[in-house]
């Protein structure tokens, strides 16, 4: 059964400044964790709050929706939903966990990037996780 | 797998943190399969999940991968499928 993580390290990465960097925006030639190590702390701390808050969303929208599992193959975890299906791999159930999620923002929005041209059984996919980031939008 | 899925079926490879292969055909996304940052190596539970993506079975998709199923074939599937 899938558990949400707990948030013990603050992401350094949210969907926002993602899409900025997948657009060339930059940060001056910078990195995006060096550019956020440059605020202020306060700064640094509301960020890290709002990703968070975000990425415990996210879990929760995705534990309801998709309901990935968690499992051993070969020497490593793969965490996978038999929905779309999409799966994450990692050295410990955390990792594969870690890497489902990243996996599930990526693909969602590779679809929304193509969605005119989607055939039958992307667009069912599509509408699933339109789902998924449709509740965490709403928090 | 990558050579397979670019050279031997057509799929398009996306860049970003995860490989996410898409396949077009007519003008529409018929497929989409990916390979994560995680994977260090493909075994069956993974094929397995890769193939149900692509829209076949785990037997058609190792077919593919041998050498024992062409991209004709694999298309045929599809639109079998309805795509």
């Amino acid at each position: 059964m899938y558990t949400p993580l707990a948030a013990a390290t603050p992401p350094n990465l949210t969907r926002d400044n993602l899409a900025v960097i997948g657009r060339g925006g930059g940060f001056g030639g910078s990195s995006l964790p060096e550019t956020l190590a440059a605020l202020p702390m306060r700064q640094q701390k509301r960020l890290a709050d709002e990703a968070r808050t975000y990425y415990q969303a996210l879990d929760r929208a995705i534990g309801r929706i998709l309901a990935p599992s968690v499992g051993r193959t070969g020497d490593q975890f793969m965490a996978v939903d038999e929905v779309i299906p999409l799966y994450g791999v990692g050295a410990t159930p955390d990792e594969a966990i870690a890497d489902y999620r990243s996996v599930v923002v990526e693909y969602y929005e590779s679809l929304e990037e193509d969605v005119d041209e989607l055939g039958q059984a992307l667009q069912g996919q599509l509408a699933v996780l339109r789902q998924v980031f449709g509740q965490v939008d709403q928090g | 797998m990558d050579h397979v899925l670019v050279n031997v079926l057509g799929y398009e490879r996306q860049a970003g943190r995860h490989q996410i292969y898409v396949l077009r055909l007519r003008g529409k996304q018929v497929a989409c399969t990916l390979i994560s940052h995680g994977v260090r190596e493909i075994g069956d539970d993974l094929m397995a999940v890769m193939a149900q993506q692509m829209g076949i079975t785990l037997s058609q998709l190792r077919k593919l991968v041998a050498g024992e199923m062409s991209r004709d074939e694999y298309y045929g599937l599809l639109q079998e499928r309805g795509e």
